[in-house]
């Protein structure tokens, strides 16, 4: 090393060239210090080997390795993450920082704890996952348990979760500062599993419990934080783990270390090094296998901070070695089968009661479970219903029953996270095999059907319910004949064991058969199956009965019954807001439901009473804004546009879908009804190419997610066919909505035959054809779409009095005014008994009349007509310029007839201000506004 | 070996100290923290990453080089102590506890330490042989850090082939060797 470096070169080439002893000499000779002598030696050899200095990967490979090391990026105070001003750093961690962050809602100042990650999501599954499951934490609601507030991902893909704010120390801090005793310890230990124990009923499994997240407020009220925080923050495109899962390594469960199924027991394991500290002041899950008892005793080591344990080796010996030693089994299936059991434990030690927990060397002796090893797959299923069964599952499968009713009248949704759960279980339970020999979710569901039937320890009870909710899970990954089989299964199994009509399990295995029959297309089957439920379950007040009414509210409304869904709908508010109370997100979800379904049923008012305190309430509550509220932004949209508030639609409809477009990228099925009724609304409101763009995004939009043959691009195209109708592009249109009836005929005969839509789109081609000026076909298709609609829509209402306003404008076409007079009459008259008619069929139905009357020469009466018309549709919407416009060319028409040229004159004199393209106007508007 | 992957930061010296050095060095950080942070598991191609600087600093006409073997100079030097400098973070927050034990786990908390360590040895090794041998440090930096071809960098360096193949001989013996020991 100390030789001049050309030497060492030259002796080392010199020495590659020589071989053998010719080397050796070579060296003897010129190179005499032993350590260069052994370099060279050495060098020689490494020259010889083929191998690289750098293994494979090169530097890259290391980079890569090593990991970011990014330091926390600067976010200053006053910064905003979502809805939220950041106020200071509480914290770092290794993948996020902790902030002091407020909002206002309503006037009050909210203080949250907002936790920003560094990494990014940003794939949309990775959000979407996300989001899932957002949604079952914010969930989750228990006094110990700090409690989500929201949770989103910021413009740069970097998500965020706010936490309720709380203040306290670390459990660990807290017994030791307040020098409890042993008791005090073993109570408060207790309200922490019981808190946990909550959450593993709502299957949110905690994954990373320790000190830092235990916290006892000043006030000694226990909080529990983080709650399925760490599950939140690790999943990957795949829905896996990353490779980066967040937990603590001292509290961590072998299963964790070791990519294994994580379930509630990994909690369990977590509670059991956290009892152990606070009886020993020490984590006692150090590898070294002593009992916890002796680590009071033994000599405080370097580092370790001294226990200041009030508690004496004698009381602890024995029992609560034991309890924490079985919380501790490296086997899962081991340990407490809850967080409940193992309160109970302590329970029973406290009140002087024998512990079931057995010392351990009796117990060792016992099989050992086989999780890793063959049969893998089906012990960790059989496990599983161990787990679920000690949860007693009827808690979440009357909530699983509650979440499907919700969604039941729109699409199916795989979003369901309690199913997620379950699925997730069985998929982790197969992860340790190759990919091609991993069973699929149904051979899973298969299996585990199976073990439910032939477990002999299984409660006939749980079993039956078991069997319902993996018929949940067949459901959920769209096997609906699997579902089916399973379902009825359950049921058949309950009626054997004689379960009462009016038991939260009867209730969630009919609500579930009733969901699989709606979503099957059997909706009047699922019908009279609540029908003959709900009576006898009046005076229930669960959730399963609030699922039951909501499901058959939505069985109302398919089966034509406006009247019988809303009074269903309501028993089904009352019920849950007895059940889970006013302010409960559970009763305020309902509400809007409720206010949806009002509006889905012409009933405005209602629904945007309805819908305005549901909304405020959410608000207020700082619940989620997810896909539910943007769909009650919606409706509301709705109801103010049927209410002539049209000040208010726009901004409804624009904040709805900027919701629904932060909850998924690109095309979205969920964008369309938005999309539609902004389209319909701009057209009213005269912004036709704004109107036409929309339309046709939503359209795009449509044939991507539903196809080009679905019911829902059909009713698009139909709202195409206005808006191109409206701009004068008749040809268009009449294509549009050909092409829509087209696609609802392939679906009429079927239960849900989408009748409704098609007589109206029937009569809008009608319209389409009579305005294109082929009378006598419009004469011929308006006959046979008249008598559908007298047959679809049971009491004559807006639409029969649209089809005859249609009737008319070809009775005029056929010169034949007396009849034309007589619809526009027989029109008017039945828009008077509805309740809101549409301002846009009110306006034509005038106009009509006022073109009879003038034909008919009754120049006064269609003068009356003609301003009556346009009073109407000046006061209720000033922007509908083209529309004014027509009115105004009529109104001229009239005055001409009268020989009235000034008052014609200054009817046109008005029209022409409104300065409305002469294109956007029909043939004989336009000749009349060019008329000098 | 931390305190002799701690000198390179003292003994960078005046190549290091130029301004155009500097640029380079904190595009090619900015760009690999980019490459890093934009996917979970980001990934990281140095070869890649300078040839991209390369072109981005060539289109844009922001950074006078005379020839481009000085661009690739500098860059495999960046691009060299760019690594050594977050093997040393990655090393400095292991030290720090907490701070780094809830973004990795265990195997791949080892795993990212081991390659941190691994990459420090690299460093050292790389030294010793700049003290013993500078051209040949060279190019072993332009090889490893650039990804230059022995052609690419026989034309860069404006230096014979068969010497490139000479110097690439013994440096790879004595890396091995270091690296060995």
């Amino acid at each position: 090393m100390n030789l001049p470096s050309t030497s060492l070169r030259e002796l080392f080439e010199t020495a590659l060239l020589l071989e053998g002893s010719a080397r050796s000499a070579f060296l003897d000779e010129n190179c005499a210090d032993a350590e260069d002598r052994k370099r060279i030696e050495g060098m020689i050899a490494a020259d010889a080997d083929v191998a690289e200095p750098l293994a494979e990967g090169g530097v890259d490979r290391l980079a890569n390795a090593i990991g970011t090391t990014a330091s926390p990026p600067h976010i200053p105070p006053g910064s905003r993450i979502g809805p939220f001003v950041l106020v200071e750093v509480l914290g770092e961690g290794g993948s996020s920082t902790v902030f002091h962050a407020t909002r206002d809602i309503e006037g009050a100042t909210q203080h949250v704890a907002l936790k920003l990650m560094r990494r990014g999501l940003y794939s949309p599954d990775a959000q979407r996952l996300f989001r899932r499951e957002q949604r079952a934490l914010i969930q989750l609601r228990h006094p110990n348990i700090a409690r989500m507030i929201e949770a989103g991902v910021t413009d740069e893909a970097l998500p965020y979760i706010a936490l309720e704010l709380v203040t306290g120390n670390a459990i660990t801090d807290h017994v030791r500062v307040n020098e409890l005793n042993l008791r005090q310890r073993l109570r408060l230990f207790c309200v922490v599993c019981t808190a946990v124990d909550a959450a593993h009923r709502a299957l949110i499994v905690h994954r990373d419990l320790k000190p830092s997240n235990v916290l006892v407020t000043d006030e000694g009220e226990v909080k529990l934080l983080d709650f399925g925080v760490a599950k939140l923050l690790t999943e990957d495109e795949e829905g896996n783990l990353t490779q980066l899962p967040a937990f603590t390594p001292a509290y961590a469960a072998p299963e964790q270390r070791n990519n294994g199924p994580i379930t509630t027991a990994t909690d369990v394991y977590a509670l059991g090094v956290l009892l152990g500290e606070l009886i020993t002041g020490e984590r006692v899950n150090d590898g070294s296998g002593r009992t916890p008892s002796s680590w009071i005793t033994s000599p405080v080591g370097s580092g370790s901070t001294p226990t200041n344990s009030p508690i004496t080796r004698r009381q602890d010996r024995g029992d609560l070695d034991a309890i924490v030693i079985k919380a501790l089994d490296d086997d899962p299936s081991r340990r407490y089968a809850s967080a409940g059991s193992l309160a109970e434990e302590i329970d029973r030690l406290l009140a002087g009661h024998p512990v079931s927990a057995q010392p351990p060397t009796r117990r060792y002796r016992t099989r050992k479970f086989v999780l890793r090893h063959k049969g893998g797959v089906l012990s960790t299923v059989a496990f599983l219903l161990g787990i679920l069964a000690a949860l007693g599952i009827a808690v979440w499968q009357a909530q699983v029953a509650r979440e499907q009713a919700r969604i039941a009248h729109n699409e199916s949704t795989r979003a369901n996270s309690t199913l997620g759960f379950i699925t997730d279980l069985l998929k982790t339970a197969s992860a340790e095999l190759p990919k091609d020999q991993r069973p699929t979710p149904e051979a899973l569901v298969q299996d585990a059907a199976k073990s439910a039937r032939d477990d002999p320890n299984l409660d006939p009870l749980v079993r039956a319910q078991l069997l319902l909710t993996l018929g949940e899970i067949s459901r959920t990954n769209g096997d609906n004949a699997n579902a089916e089989s399973l379902i009825d299964e359950a049921i058949e199994r309950e009626r054997e064991l004689g379960v009462k009509a009016d038991s939260a399990e009867w209730i969630a295995a009919l609500v579930s058969k009733g969901n699989l029959l709606h979503s099957t297309n059997r909706s009047s089957e699922a019908d009279r199956l609540m029908r003959d439920l709900i009576p006898g379950i009046e005076s229930v007040d669960t959730e399963g009965a609030v699922s039951a009414l909501m499901l058959y509210g939505v069985t109302r409304a398919y089966a034509g019954d406006a009247e019988g869904a809303a009074v269903v709908a309501r028993q089904a508010l009352a019920k849950a807001q007895r059940v889970f109370g006013p302010d409960s997100s559970d009763a305020i979800e309902t509400a809007t439901y409720l206010g949806q379904l009002c509006s889905n049923l012409g009933r405005y008012r209602e629904s945007e009473a309805i819908l305005e305190e549901g909304m405020a309430r959410w608000r207020r509550l700082g619940l989620p804004l997810n896909q539910q509220y943007a769909r009650s932004l919606f409706h509301l949209a709705v109801s103010k546009h049927r209410l002539g508030k049209l000040d208010e639609v726009e901004p409804l409809y624009r904040d709805g879908l900027a919701l629904m477009r932060s909850v998924q990228e690109g095309p979205f099925y969920r964008l369309s009804q938005g999309l539609v009724g902004l389209a319909l609304f701009l057209l009213e409101t005269d912004r036709f190419d704004e109107a036409k763009r929309v339309v046709d995004e939503a359209l795009a939009n449509d044939q991507q997610v539903f196809g080009a043959d679905h019911v829902r691009t059909a009713v698009t195209l139909d709202a195409q066919a206005s808006v191109l109708g409206a701009m004068q592009q008749l040809a268009a249109a009449e294509t549009a909505v050909h092409r829509s009836i087209d696609i609802l005929t392939q679906h009429a005969g079927g239960e849900t035959s989408y009748e409704p839509e098609l007589a109206r789109a029937r009569l809008h081609r009608v319209r389409i054809v009579n305005a294109l000026g082929r009378t006598g076909e419009a004469a011929a298709l308006h006959a046979e779409a008249i008598a559908e609609i007298s047959r679809v829509f049971k009491a004559p209402g807006t639409e029969m009095a649209d089809a005859l306003r249609v009737e008319g404008e070809i009775a005029i076409n056929q010169s034949d005014f007396a009849r034309a007079l007589d619809s526009a009459d027989r029109a008017l008259a039945l828009l008077a008994t509805v309740d809101l008619p549409a301002l846009p069929i009110e306006v034509a139905t005038r106009t009509l009349r006022a073109n009879a009357l003038l034909a008919l020469l009754r120049i006064d009466d269609a003068r009356v007509e003609i301003i009556r018309a346009f009073n109407r549709l000046n006061q209720s919407n000033p922007l509908a310029r083209a529309g004014l416009t027509h009115l105004l060319a009529v109104q001229a028409r009239v005055e001409y007839a009268a020989h009235d040229g000034n008052a014609a004159a200054a009817a046109l004199g008005r029209a022409r201000v409104l300065g409305v393209p002469l294109q956007l106007l029909d043939n004989e508007d336009r000749a009349t506004l060019q008329r000098e | 070996m931390e305190d002799a992957a701690q000198s390179t930061e003292t003994t960078h010296g005046a190549f290091e100290a130029d301004a155009l050095f500097v640029q380079v060095y904190d595009r090619l950080k900015a760009m690999a923290g980019k490459r890093l942070a934009q996917r979970s598991r980001g990934t990281l191609d140095t070869t890649a990453l300078v040839h991209e600087l390369y072109l981005r600093m060539g289109s844009q006409r922001e950074l006078a080089f005379p020839h481009p073997s000085q661009f690739f100079t500098y860059a495999a030097r960046a691009m060299r102590h760019l690594l050594a400098d977050r093997a040393r973070d990655r090393l400095r927050l292991r030290a720090g506890g907490d701070w780094m034990r809830t973004t990795l786990t265990g195997s791949d908390l080892r795993l990212a330490v081991d390659s941190a360590e691994e990459a420090l040895a690299l460093e050292t090794a790389l030294q010793r042989l700049a003290e013993a041998d500078p051209r040949a440090a060279q190019i072993v930096e332009l090889t490893w850090f650039a990804g230059l071809s022995q052609d690419q960098i026989t034309e860069s360096l404006g230096i014979a082939r068969s010497t490139v193949a000479r110097d690439w001989r013994y440096a790879r013996a004595f890396l091995k060797h270091e690296l060995g020991e």
